[in-house]
């Protein structure tokens, strides 16, 4: 449901922990930005014939979406704590992992010398629906998640303290519960003590330009074709490529299950085949250098590897096929021209990297 | 207000100076040029020196004794506050409440009291000013001003026979000119032509910003925000321009929703990410309760409200709540229940 006008909250901490676990510092998000949350509600209006007024008004389940961004950092990455590590090894196992997330917020209007939070939202049960990696030349390297669920759930942790104003371990109750089932027994714990705040220490460094690898990076070699003749002391990880941005992305869709007999959905599935794109913008040193023959195929498999000094490394497999290329810019307004490449695959990501 | 007072008081500010006329002889009190408020600093650090080696207290020293004898406490400063926020908000009301004359007599009635409570809160603080070191610099370096800036008719310095320079001192302070009386001629005639014409030649007195007089310097200051206030897209009626209480009440309103746009520019530059930046609820990173409450600052009044609305119902169950139960969740699925039963029935037509 879209608001009129958003609301603002001051986040302490998030954890994204396995489903059903208690939060732990190990959860705790590092170098995280921001988050977005969301609700939909879904209604379906029954009426009667010979009456005007309306007969029912049925409720559906509720989808509720939560998306997080954070610098690449050599900390843990979003998509490893929320698929579990699955992330590392199959796209397929990532997005049937569920997760807990919990959004620790700062109380309004009030000061604690501590910082402990006043509230927690709990999103319970949640899978993940879109993936994104954003390195750019200016600015941070980035990671964008989406969760899905339709579980939450606010816990007042201000009002359930002990004399040292430690938050005291909370279990959720109620209906609430019931289509999480045996496993919504998680509890919250003193991760959220004013001492995981979004000022840790990076890994290794927020990734910027500098720190991404290009010349470790496997890319298809029309992505190099626009490149300089510096030294490769000059050039130093960029490869001589010109780069400008690379960004990787997924949406696994994430569609509900239902079953008869129960309010809730029973699971949700990645709409497979997902497609995977990963798009870069080069400038242009030359035309975009690509043939195109109406009497044969094209296009050949490329492997696609992306890493950074951070430890990231985003391997998206050997079956990436260019989908489109374009030329733009060098107007009269003086700006330079760039040339996008976009290839996409289907059904393989694996992400590495954080600790 | 009367217009031969408006007119009076322009000429006085006009030509730099103030006729007096104690008695015999009518002298000029000229505004103090560039040269004698460079030296009256002299004077000030002299009388400063001279009261600190004597034992008199400092401002700051003073605070205790005020404290001690009941004449002041910082709650007087908060006091202060409150009532200044009382003034903003009642000017706010006289505003939008210009054509309910009734009401608009009302609030500016409250405005005044306001005003001089006000007043009477701040003058607390200033109570023993004059036993200070500040206080009695200042009192000498006034004296000096106008030692040196009393003339007669014929231009010659006046020699102090006849008057005193404290008598001739408190008639300078006594006919300070109000803010209501420079706004009234920064808005009238003959000024406000003076001011256009002026404004095309390059200066409406003649002379560089910083061989004005005071009181020059706040009429060209209030001419200008008249001008800002003609030259507005949203300019209000002519009768409100007039009305002092209520323009206040509009420069309010017109900073407000500024403020608020500004904050709403400062958040989307915040959020780059359009996925979140388009999610109901945001939740930015703070370190501590300060960055915290400037997080929750950017909120329009009416979402703080929902925000604290959520925090006490949060409390009130004990603790736990599901998302649903919230009042703000609560009514927005009632609107989209309506929504969606009205849209039914009009495509069942």
């Amino acid at each position: 449901m879209a608001r009129n006008q958003r609301i603002f909250y001051a986040c302490q901490a998030v954890a994204i922990m396995g489903r059903g676990a208690v939060p732990t510092a190990a959860g705790v998000v590092k170098g995280l930005q921001s988050v977005g949350m969301s609700s939909t509600f879904t209604l379906d209006q029954v009426f009667e014939m010979g009456q005007i007024e309306i007969y029912e008004n049925i409720e559906e389940v509720a989808d509720i979406e939560v998306t997080l961004e954070k610098v690449i950092d050599g900390n843990k990455l979003i998509y490893d704590l929320a698929s579990g590590g699955a992330c590392k090894t199959d796209v397929v196992t990532a997005t049937k992992a569920r997760c807990d997330v919990y959004v620790a917020v700062f109380d309004d209007g009030l000061s604690h010398a501590t910082g402990v939070p006043r509230n927690v939202c709990f999103n319970s049960g949640m899978f993940t629906s879109s993936v994104s990696y954003s390195y750019s030349v200016d600015g941070s390297a980035t990671e964008s998640v989406t969760l899905v669920g339709n579980d939450r759930f606010w816990n007042g942790l201000a009002v359930t303290r002990t004399g040292g104003d430690v938050p005291v371990s909370l279990t959720p109750s109620g209906s609430w519960r019931d289509n999480e089932g045996s496993l919504a027994h998680t509890s919250i714990s003193q991760v959220f003590d004013g001492n995981h705040s979004a000022t840790g220490v990076p890994g290794s460094g927020v990734v910027r330009r500098v720190n991404v690898d290009i010349a470790g990076s496997t890319l298809p070699a029309i992505i190099r074709s626009q490149g300089g003749d510096d030294s490769s002391t000059e050039a130093g990880l960029s490869s001589n490529a010109h780069i400008q941005s690379i960004s990787v992305s997924t949406d696994f869709g994430q569609e509900n299950i239902q079953e008869l007999g129960r309010f809730g959905p029973y699971t949700r599935y990645a709409t497979f085949p997902v497609e995977v794109t990963c798009d870069f913008e080069v400038m242009a040193t030359s035309g975009d250098l690509i043939n195109v023959s109406g009497a044969a195929p094209n296009l050949a498999n490329n492997e696609l590897v992306i890493k950074d000094t951070a430890g990231t490394i985003i391997n998206l497999g050997t079956q990436n096929k260019l989908s489109s290329v374009s030329y733009s810019g060098g107007d009269t307004g003086g700006g330079n021209s760039t040339v996008s490449f976009s290839f996409s695959n289907f059904n393989v990501l694996t992400v590495h990297g954080g600790s | 207000m009367d217009d031969i007072l408006i007119e009076k008081t322009l000429y006085r500010i006009l030509q730099g100076r103030l006729r007096c006329s104690l008695g015999d002889p009518v002298l000029y009190i000229y505004e103090p040029s560039k040269e004698i408020m460079e030296e009256s600093f002299d004077i000030y650090d002299k009388s400063y020196k001279e009261a600190y080696f004597k034992g008199v207290y400092l401002k700051e020293e003073l605070k205790e004794v005020l404290v001690y004898n009941e004449l002041w406490s910082p709650y007087d400063d908060r006091e202060a506050k409150k009532i200044e926020e009382k003034i903003e908000e009642e000017k706010l009301e006289a505003f939008k409440f210009f054509y309910k004359t009734t009401d608009l007599f009302r609030i500016k009635i409250r405005i005044r009291g306001l005003e001089k409570k006000l007043m009477k809160v701040k003058s607390k603080k200033h109570t023993l000013d004059h036993i200070s070191c500040e206080g009695a610099a200042s009192f000498a370096r006034s004296m000096w001003i106008i030692s040196k800036s009393a003339y007669l008719t014929d231009g010659n310095l006046y020699d102090w026979s006849n008057h005193t320079i404290s008598s001739l001192m408190d008639y300078y302070n006594s006919n300070q000119i109000s803010s209501e009386i420079f706004r009234s001629i920064a808005r009238s005639e003959p000024w406000r032509s003076m001011w256009s014409i002026g404004k095309k030649q390059g200066n409406a007195f003649g002379k560089a910003s910083c061989d004005m007089t005071k009181d020059q310097v706040s009429l060209c200051s209030y001419s200008s925000m008249y001008d800002n206030v003609y030259e507005s897209s949203e300019s209000p009626d002519e009768k409100v321009i007039e009305d002092d209480d209520c323009l206040d009440g509009w420069f309010i309103s017109q900073r407000r929703e500024y403020e608020i746009e500004k904050k709403k520019r400062q958040v989307d530059d915040l959020i780059k990410n359009p996925k979140i930046a388009g999610s109901d609820e945001i939740f930015l990173m703070a370190k501590d309760q300060e960055e915290a409450n400037k997080i929750f600052d950017v909120n329009h009044p009416a979402i703080r409200n929902v925000i604290r609305d959520r925090q006490n119902t949060i409390e009130n169950a004990d603790g736990q709540i599901s998302f649903t139960e919230l009042n703000d969740i609560k009514q927005d699925i009632a609107m989209e229940q309506m929504q969606s039963a009205k849209s039914k029935i009009k495509g069942n037509r």
